[in-house]
């Protein structure tokens, strides 16, 4: 019999090494600073089964039942970890409390396991002999998940398999021991129906783990995606190199967090340096909250309105705990108001305000829906909410891989009867890249305030903004419509060609 | 033809829409699709018959008027529109139907509004004074220069606005032109070439032979010629053999007139193409204005000017034009009450096979009403979760196959401004032509909710073989009678009704059916002309 215990060594040995190497990875994986995320999810675990292996004392009688119903507990905690966690991270703002928390729990209860074990076995083997079996198998059992976890089954079942694989290992092991001890067990009934009820969860999730998990798409960016999902407008997809992290709008680079500062600080400050009162602010698109960021640098400013079609988009720029860091927890700004909809149906339909200068930042028109945004009657329709003094602008791609694009776009506005000052910049992700500033009366612009401790932006540097050497020039009038669409063929013919 | 037999066709035009929709389901092959109908024939329809024997109790109501005008079409509607712009509005216009509106009436559902019928215009021909004043009055003309009209944006069709799927591929625009021989494309080049030079081509008095509205036109003996022969036997004789240039002049009929090339007048088919040479400053000639609900759009703008004046659910049964007045004689189905109308004069804005049986008038012998033509027709309302992609071109609002006999389908969420699609909402037109209109109009009838599913369902799978299982709901729109079909004579009948229309006094006709060309450019027309002559008597 006691081969069986010692059998049951190796699986919780297995097993509860593997738990641990999952939190560790998952957090290195998503975080970022593997060194840390290693050492202290470790840490946690070891003083976590430090407190399991006090907590034992104070289990008595009924050894084996205990025994059996800690397996299934481990099993469930510890099989679901990583789907949790991956859950967690898009949805929560505390994802570092769940992730210790549960690296505490599954501890626990893994600290329950081995001296469970030797008091069961303490009759039945002499000490010495207890000690040195015991402690063998639970080495060689983390020997084998450890060489295991990286070469068999990261690469072939990704993490949330693996972690709900083992779990079903500590049920499975619980439903082997009701079975042999059925007739020592006071209810061997009730334990199998919760040890079958685990098993059936973590068959589901197994099935299911699939779509928590992600990790197959890495190949398509070559980074890391520590988070994908998708909306009912887009699919969004968050990925990590090193220390830097990318969003990804339907395979579409919208950011990169080393280089970013670049591009918002260029869409922002040129607009508001230059507004003479800018109290009342209007994005539209931008629910990353980068540029709301770079806007709350104006003390002046009062209200922000952000209108934004995807409400998870925003929820996860507001509440996930990396994000708000790179854009300065902007999102949850007293300022700002967020309105979920969609842009040119607010601005006909809804809008009531004017504003004193307005941001766009819409994904590039790359097909007849975004379109839309970039036509004729769309900023019609914005200079509803605009004064005579009101300043806007708008991301308007690269005008040296597009600049058929990016000046039709030009033309498009001033068609508007809209005075326009395009202008560029170099963000390293994007490369060279454009947008337009414009309004009713430009001839008189003059700084007005400036933050200071920008990272990049100057009013020095604006001025060489404003140069477009010959190969970013194109004189063609063509103007954007809505029943024309002339920019979606020629966005499309000038990003081709790039790839050709 | 009886009483009885006139009865049913009131019934079959759809009449009052008061009823439940009858909600069903569709069994398919592979999903349920719930289907309703729309404009089902009320049941107060079928005790029409014999007498009208139901409103023998009811009170007569009598009353004097200067005009009236009976139905509620686009026709009646500009009628009314134009005598109130004259300063006219003792008049009353009555209508059947519980909306105004006829084929350019529309509907809505959860998602979004859709047309029952007529769903664009054409840009106004720059002759079209009368047109292009109600565009720049109610703003979708925003200025003239040059003799150009610039046209509001948001509602010209949005590109792409029409695609074909030619070859396995998405084409933009409805010309086959991709891949074929260069004789081919000489031959599609050789057309429109032809069709140019026919823009331009007019009368000894100076006066285009083709023009929208057909009042503009002038018609000499070349056109009555055309007039005896179908457009595919003129095609022919002209040495067009090419099955694309043959399919699509052949959609164009049957989209427009409801009937191939083979069955159409050869000037009709051309008038299609050399009547129009609007001249937009700010886009394509070609382009249309067109809304969700189509022209029911443009039904509102007309109705709102008259509210007044209209009145709905009533059944005129006999129009007689006596010495020095009209007697109209209705039934107000909503108030329970005859009414006996004394008028100055009438306008007729009823489709001739109504205004044959109610219309007693020595001015317009039963005889004219004959040789008037009207397929029937068959739409379906599809609403979609998603319309599968195809090759090429994305998504347009007028989607085609080649080579079929089907006419595809029409997005009518097209014209949103928003970026994202919950639901589509998507028209299926089918016009029935295969045999003569009375078969066809029988068949349509008597086919049960899964022979209308299959057909509307077939055609949308044959341009996306895996769009069934995103099919949610069909509402299917029977029309008995469509617009006026224009076969060989449809020239000569307009003629005849010039030639009576000049001896008319107080009874006028005012319907496209008339005009031989269902489009709203000549409703309007046909109402313009209608409420001058109106107020010419009164003067």
């Amino acid at each position: 019999m006691h081969y069986l215990l010692l059998f049951t060594i190796f699986v919780i040995s297995t097993c509860g090494l593997i738990y641990e190497l999952v939190a560790g990875t998952l957090a290195s994986y998503l975080l970022g600073d593997s060194v840390t995320q290693f050492s202290t999810v470790i840490g946690t675990y070891l003083f976590a089964m430090g407190i399991g292996s006090y907590l034992s004392k104070f289990l008595r009688n009924n050894l084996i039942e205990h025994f059996i119903r800690i397996e299934v507990i481990t099993g469930v905690i510890g099989g679901l970890s990583s789907a949790i966690l991956f859950i967690s991270f898009g949805y929560s703002g505390y994802f570092r409390i769940i992730l210790y928390g549960l690296v505490l729990l599954t501890g626990i209860f893994v600290g329950l396991e081995i001296p469970l074990i030797m008091r069961i076995l303490k009759n039945k083997v002499g000490f010495r002999d207890l000690v040195s079996k015991v402690f063998t198998f639970d080495y060689i059992g983390a020997l084998i998940a450890s060489i295991a976890f990286p070469i068999v089954l990261v690469p072939y079942l990704n993490l949330t398999r693996t972690s709900v694989l083992f779990g079903l290992f500590n049920v499975g092991l619980a439903l082997y021991l009701i079975y042999y001890f059925r007739k020592e067990l006071k209810h061997p009934t009730l334990l199998f129906i919760q040890a079958s009820g685990a098993s059936l969860l973590l068959i589901f999730a197994f099935v299911y783990a699939g779509r928590i998990n992600r990790i197959s798409e890495t190949e398509i960016y070559g980074e890391s995606i520590i988070y994908a999902t998708n909306s009912k407008y887009q699919r969004i997809v968050l990925t990590r190199d090193r220390n830097a992290y990318s969003l990804f709008l339907n395979n579409h680079l919208q950011f990169n967090s080393r280089d970013e500062y670049r591009y918002h600080e260029a869409l922002v400050h040129p607009v508001l340096s230059h507004c003479s009162k800018p109290k009342n602010i209007l994005v539209l698109g931008g629910g990353d909250g980068f540029a709301v960021r770079e806007i709350l640098k104006y003390p002046q400013v009062q209200h922000i309105t952000l209108v934004d079609l995807d409400p998870k988009l925003v929820s996860i720029f507001s509440k996930n705990e990396l994000m708000t860091k790179l854009n300065q927890n902007s999102l949850n700004n007293p300022k700002l108001k967020v309105i979920h909809a969609d842009a040119f149906e607010w601005l006909r339909n809804t809008a009531k305000d004017k504003y004193d200068a307005i941001i766009i930042d819409f994904p590039d028109p790359s097909n007849y829906s975004v379109g839309k945004l970039y036509t004729l009657s769309f900023y019609k329709s914005l200079q509803r909410v605009m004064t005579n003094r009101t300043l806007a602008v708008m991301q308007s791609t690269s005008p040296l891989y597009a600049k058929e694009s990016f000046w039709c776009i030009n033309s498009t506005i001033e068609a508007s009867y809209l005075q326009t000052i395009p202008y560029h910049t170099y963000v390293p992700s994007f490369g060279e890249w454009g947008y337009i500033l414009f309004g009713y009366d430009l001839n008189e612009l003059k700084v007005r305030s400036l933050p200071k401790k920008l990272k990049y932006y100057s009013t020095e540097e604006f001025k060489s903004m404003k140069f477009f050497p010959p190969d970013m020039q194109d004189h063609k009038k063509v103007v954007n419509r809505l029943d024309n669409q002339a920019l979606i063929p020629l966005f499309e013919k000038e990003w081709d060609s790039l790839f050709d | 033809m009886e009483r009885r037999t006139f009865v049913r066709y009131i019934g079959t035009l759809g009449t009052v829409a008061l009823l439940m929709p009858d909600l069903l389901a569709c069994n398919t092959a592979k999903s349920k699709i719930s289907v309703n109908r729309l404009g089902a024939p009320l049941d107060r329809g079928h005790l029409l018959r014999g007498n009208f024997d139901f409103a023998s109790d009811y009170p007569v109501e009598k009353m004097e008027i200067p005009a009236v005008i009976i139905g509620g079409g686009i026709s009646g509607l500009s009628t009314g529109y134009h005598l109130q712009k004259k300063g006219f509005t003792d008049f009353l216009l009555l209508e059947l139907n519980e909306t105004v509106g006829g084929n350019s009436g529309f509907g809505e559902n959860r998602y979004s509004k859709y047309p029952l019928g007529a769903h664009y215009l054409s840009l106004a021909n720059p002759q079209n004074r009368a047109l292009i004043d109600f565009l720049k009055e109610q703003g979708l003309i925003t200025k003239e220069e040059n003799g150009r009209q610039y046209y509001l944006e948001d509602f010209l069709c949005h590109a792409p606005d029409e695609r074909l799927l030619f070859k396995g591929v998405f084409h933009e625009g409805l010309v086959p032109e991709y891949g074929i021989s260069p004789e081919t494309h000489a031959e599609i080049t050789r057309f429109f070439d032809q069709m140019k030079v026919l823009k331009e081509a007019k009368n000894t008095d100076g006066i285009d032979l083709f023009n929208i509205p057909i009042s503009q036109a002038s018609i000499n003996s070349d056109l009555e010629a055309l007039d005896k022969i179908t457009f595919k036997d003129y095609l022919n004789d002209q040495g067009y053999h090419s099955e694309e240039l043959h399919w699509f002049l052949d959609y164009c009929c049957r989209d427009d007139f409801g009937a191939g090339s083979d069955k159409v007048s050869a000037w009709a088919g051309i008038h299609y193409f050399a009547g129009r040479k609007a001249k937009p400053g700010n886009t394509d000639p070609t382009t249309v204005l067109t809304w969700s609900e189509g022209n029911g759009f443009l039904t509102n703008i007309l109705e709102k000017s008259i509210r007044e004046q209209v009145k709905t659910h009533v059944l005129v049964y006999s129009v007689e034009e006596l010495d020095d007045h009209v007697l109209v004689q209705a039934i107000d189905l909503k108030a329970q009450k005859k009414l006996h109308i004394r008028a100055e004069s009438a306008v007729i804005s009823s489709p001739s096979y109504v205004a044959k049986h109610i219309l007693k008038s020595p001015s317009w012998p039963q005889s004219y009403f004959e040789g008037i033509h009207h397929n029937p027709w068959l739409i379906g309302i599809v609403v979609v979760d998603e319309i599968p992609e195809g090759n090429g071109t994305p998504l347009a609002w007028d989607n085609v196959k080649f080579g079929t006999k089907g006419l595809g389908y029409v997005s009518d969420r097209h014209q949103e401004f928003g970026q994202h699609r919950d639901k589509h909402v998507i028209s299926v037109y089918l016009a029935l032509d295969r045999e003569d209109e009375q078969t066809e109009r029988r068949k349509l009838f008597q086919m049960t909710d899964e022979e209308m599913c299959d057909l509307v369902v077939s055609e949308l799978t044959s341009m996306h073989p895996l769009i069934e299982q995103h099919i949610q709901s069909i509402s299917f729109q029977r029309w008995g009678h469509g617009m006026v079909t224009p076969y060989p004579g449809a020239l000569a009948k307009y003629q005849e009704y010039l030639r009576l229309k000049s001896h008319a006094k107080r009874v006028h006709l005012a319907h496209t059916d008339y005009s031989s060309y269902s489009v709203f450019e000549e409703g309007f027309d046909l109402g313009l002309l209608a409420a001058n002559k109106l107020v010419n008597h009164e003067a």
